[in-house]
């Protein structure tokens, strides 16, 4: 009797737990996607207004902040700095899909700042400049929907953990 | 043929209603249909054996 209490409890528990992981991991791509945008904004200024080179634009950006994106350039501009690839969209694509995957960002996102890579360093100061904004007007589009996603799903998938855990609990026991 | 097989009926019931609640407040009412079949068919499944012995015994009282 106490060891079927027990066993319950753990599965309860187990699936909870579960059900608010994947709940947290919806928050925290929008805090991410939040993240991104200030790193962004900081390396369009690096790059427009004080035209350091690449490599050291991203580095000194990655030493002020701080997350998987901020890992992420440092990775890049370690890349750059001992030139292991040819190109700057050979070096941000191996970064973003090795690095990238680990956090909670999705397929789509990744995608997206691959993208970017193309265009970076390609143009003069305007030209970036210009990027710069279109990227920031498609990154508010993911922005919202990942907001729209966790204020529908988040409480959802907490719920359905327990219950979920409940069910499996009651017919088995 | 006990009365625990009437709680967990019971109470696959109560997490089968409040899923339901959940499923369609969040949207998505598809899922939540799926699982009120799902529950409907796991409690048939738990019952089916005392369901088979009733119609036996039923139908052997008949022929007497």
């Amino acid at each position: 009797m106490l060891l079927k209490g027990i066993g319950g409890l753990l599965v309860i528990s187990a699936s909870g737990i579960l059900g608010i992981l994947h709940s947290n991991k919806l928050s925290l791509r929008y805090k991410e996607l939040v993240n991104l945008r200030r790193v962004m904004q900081m390396l369009e200024t690096e790059v427009t207004y004080g035209a350091t080179p690449l490599p050291v634009a991203l580095y000194s950006v990655s030493k002020k902040t701080e997350g998987p994106v901020s890992r992420f350039l440092a990775n890049v501009s370690e890349h750059l700095s001992k030139r292991s690839f040819y190109t700057l969209k050979e070096a941000w694509n191996d970064s973003a899909e090795r690095l990238l995957m680990e956090s909670s960002l999705i397929k789509a996102d990744i995608e997206f700042i691959k993208s970017f890579g193309n265009i970076l360093g390609c143009s003069d100061r305007e030209d970036q400049k210009k990027h710069f904004q279109l990227f920031y007007i498609q990154l508010r589009h993911q922005e919202d929907s990942a907001m729209e996603e966790v204020k529908r799903s988040a409480e959802m998938y907490r719920s359905l953990g327990f219950l979920l855990g409940m069910a499996v609990f009651v017919v088995l026991a | 043929m006990d009365v625990n097989l009437i709680f967990k009926i019971a109470a696959i019931g109560i997490v089968v209603a409040v899923l339901n609640r959940v499923l369609n407040q969040s949207g998505r009412e598809e899922m939540a249909m799926m699982t009120t079949l799902a529950g409907v068919v796991v409690v048939l499944m738990m019952i089916i054996n005392l369901i088979s012995n009733l119609f036996d015994s039923v139908r052997t009282m008949f022929h007497l």
